[in-house]
């Protein structure tokens, strides 16, 4: 029987589970998911985890209590960096990750913990590849060529973000083979949106309650930093007088640039946590650069244990409305985007 | 130029005599306290935590009263703390402050020093020995206010001992030279040798351990150290100025108390997490194992690091039967609650004191 390795659908699933799914089935590993967040893995996070953790770790916690009894090994590796920048990391919580499912949740399988640290040595992911394998005991060729594939899948899921396709569906389409079920085309929308934030908000229809599903349905096109080319993406780096120091948030802030610098949206919403530490940071940011930029119009989607439907579809509806009106009132200072 | 800077614990003993011995003009802004958070909170973003607000409302009051120039400490994170300046000074710059900032940090330390020797015009020998000099005068008061805390609650003439101190503490801010400075600290050791004291085991022991500003700051901690020693609690505490700095700093210190570190935390917490997290479980289980009856955790809401720290603390706790108490600083300015809890956690120690006392009879 193929030993089963849990990978928990959360957070970092969303950017880097293309890779870690296709290595682990090419050595001959079943991979299992946890379900797509739903009201149970809520409730088994908000029940494990220290509660002043916020909500993004809670849901983690969750996708891992879930897990634990129907897998063998559980994947948690501890993000630390992906990249060579100054000194960016993850976020705190991140580089404890492990640490904090170890001391909150009882019974847990085996777990391989593995720093994820990219910013040191060479070739860190190959060797960190075959780390990995070597404590589940594949070794040699088989793990160079699981590797490659693995590189190559997460090349093509890249790329599909590129296009725009949703980060779940691509997941799915790369893993799984399946051929791209076309997304709906919005006809002609008239608001553009950027829609910044951490990817596991964005893209966690749960979490936000459907958010890019419903802007699809009024008729506004949602742009996200995933769209934003990544050498052009990289280029706004020099707009912040130091880097910050977590990953995802200087994700964000050169997304916010560029979208800002390129007059490409009528506005931006960021979507953040409640209690996310670095975005009381970036969130602030965000709203200065706005401002600075000819005052674009800017939204902050607070998203808590308890966001009704109700309350994130009113919000988006009132800045839209504002975004209209504000274009019918004064024609001539929209911007013409392209 | 009038140089000015946000307050943290003692820091400010050093900045002031560095900066009285290069004779640059500067400005001690107020302590931090409720009008420091006030300015603070009317510009920081809404999920700041406390430190930045008291941070940011102290470099307010700084430049409300005359100051040209502000001095901070930058870093490379992963805790928020290292942004700090970087954020203060576009919010600030956003309400309409004219100033400049001396961002101690990697890669602004050449500008700073030219700008400090324009306006002051002195060698860089002479900075290096005033900075020295400054260092020595906090490392001193430190290290008499961590004998105050571990041995007054023990002496069996407290107010004598307490008189003594302050004595030293007054002679403290008018030496002139580092000499001196150690000839106090001597002396002080010596006193405590001399002084009658009550057995360690008598009194109870408390281990504070949390995020720096909080622990140094006395209005961010509600003054808990007072309230503990008013309650004849010996307090330990290994978070200070004078043992982060250096550690910090110098390289070559860094790996050894990175590692120091970690032998503790290790099976709880294993790796850095930025911040103090990590030196909160390390420290939890190093006073835990040596010291102390109960540990105290102090830390401002939102801290990412003490989050972290926070769920290996309550494993520790549930382990080896330490008991732990965690307060979470919001930024009200209420003291009940804060005693009430303390009050509470003190009795139950003092009564599992008691009880084992009893048994071992």
């Amino acid at each position: 029987m193929k030993l089963k390795i849990g990978f928990p659908r959360a957070l970092f699933y969303y950017l880097y589970f293309p890779f870690w799914h296709t290595f682990f089935t090419e050595l001959g590993f079943e991979v299992v998911c946890s379900e797509p967040t739903n009201k149970l893995s809520l409730d088994l996070g908000v029940q494990e985890t220290v509660n002043d953790a916020c909500l993004p770790i809670k849901i983690y916690h969750g996708h891992v209590a879930e897990l634990k009894d129907k897998v063998d090994v559980l994947f948690l590796p501890r993000m630390v960096s992906v990249r060579k920048l100054d000194s960016e990391v993850f976020c705190p919580k991140f580089l404890g990750l492990p640490d904090m499912i170890r001391n909150s949740i009882e019974g847990l399988p085996r777990i391989i913990d593995d720093k994820v640290d990219l910013s040191k040595g060479f070739y860190p992911l190959w060797r960190l590849s075959f780390r990995i394998a070597h404590k589940l005991d594949r070794k040699g060729w088989a793990v160079a060529a699981a590797f490659f594939k693995a590189n190559k899948a997460q090349r093509r899921f890249s790329a599909y973000l590129a296009q725009e396709v949703p980060a779940q569906e691509a997941i799915y389409a790369v893993i799984g083979g399946e051929n791209l079920s076309k997304s709906v085309e919005i006809p002609k929308p008239d608001v553009h949106l950027a829609i910044l934030g951490y990817p596991y908000l964005i893209y966690d229809a749960f979490i936000n309650v459907g958010l890019l599903e419903k802007l699809a349905q009024m008729g506004i096109k949602a742009w996200t930093a995933e769209m934003v080319p990544p050498d052009r993406l990289e280029a706004q780096g020099k707009n912040l007088p130091k880097n910050l120091f977590w990953h995802f948030s200087n994700r964000t802030m050169r997304a916010t640039f560029y979208y800002l610098k390129e007059h490409k949206v009528d506005g931006l919403v960021h979507v953040t946590a409640f209690g996310c530490g670095p975005d009381a940071m970036v969130d602030k940011l965000m709203e200065l650069e706005s401002k600075a930029h000819k005052r674009t119009p800017f939204l902050t989607l607070s998203l808590d244990e308890h966001t009704g439907e109700a309350g994130v579809l009113t919000r988006i509806e009132a800045f839209v409305d504002m975004l209209r009106l504000r274009r019918k009132g004064n024609e001539d200072l929209v911007s013409y985007h392209g | 130029m009038l140089i000015s800077f946000p307050h943290m614990g003692k820091l400010h003993l050093a900045l002031t005599r560095t900066l009285k011995l290069l004779d640059i003009p500067y400005l001690i802004p107020p302590l931090p306290g409720p009008a420091a958070l006030q300015l603070g909170q009317e510009l920081a973003p809404e999920g700041s935590c406390l430190p930045f607000c008291l941070v940011l409302g102290n470099m307010r009051e700084a430049l409300n009263s005359g100051a040209d120039t502000l001095v901070m400490i930058g870093g490379s994170g992963p805790c928020r703390f290292g942004y700090f300046v970087y954020l203060a000074e576009k919010l600030l710059v956003d309400a309409g402050y004219k100033f400049r900032v001396l961002i101690i940090d990697k890669g602004h330390l050449w500008q700073d020093y030219s700008y400090l020797k324009r306006g002051g015009g002195f060698s860089a020998l002479a900075l290096i020995a005033a900075a020295k000099h400054g260092w020595q005068l906090v490392v001193c008061d430190e290290a008499i206010s961590a004998l105050k805390r571990e041995y007054l609650p023990r002496a069996l003439d407290p107010v004598k001992l307490n008189d003594y101190f302050t004595e030293c503490s007054e002679e403290l801010t008018r030496t002139e030279s580092v000499a001196k400075i150690l000839q106090i600290r001597a002396k002080i050791e010596n006193q405590i040798k001399k002084t009658p004291l009550l057995p360690a085991s008598s009194v109870l022991r408390i281990g504070l351990v949390g995020d720096i500003y909080t622990l140094l700051e006395p209005y961010a901690n509600h003054e808990i150290e007072d309230f503990l020693q008013r309650s004849g609690v010996c307090v330990y505490k290994e978070m200070a100025v004078s043992r982060w700095i250096p550690n910090i700093l110098l390289p070559w210190r860094k790996g050894g108390y990175t590692r120091e570190l970690l032998s503790y935390a290790y099976p709880y917490l294993q790796s850095s997490v930025g911040g103090f997290g990590l030196e909160s479980v390390a420290n939890t289980r190093k006073m835990g194992e040596s010291c102390v009856d109960g540990i105290i955790q102090l830390f401002p809401l939102g801290c990412m690091p003490e989050i972290v720290a926070q769920s290996a603390i309550n494993r520790i706790c549930q382990k080896e039967h330490l008991p732990v108490l965690s307060i979470t600083m919001d930024q009200h300015d209420s003291m009940t609650g804060f005693k009430t809890r303390l009050e509470a956690f003190l009795e139950m120690l003092n009564r599992q004191k008691k009880n084992r006392a009893n048994a071992i009879n």
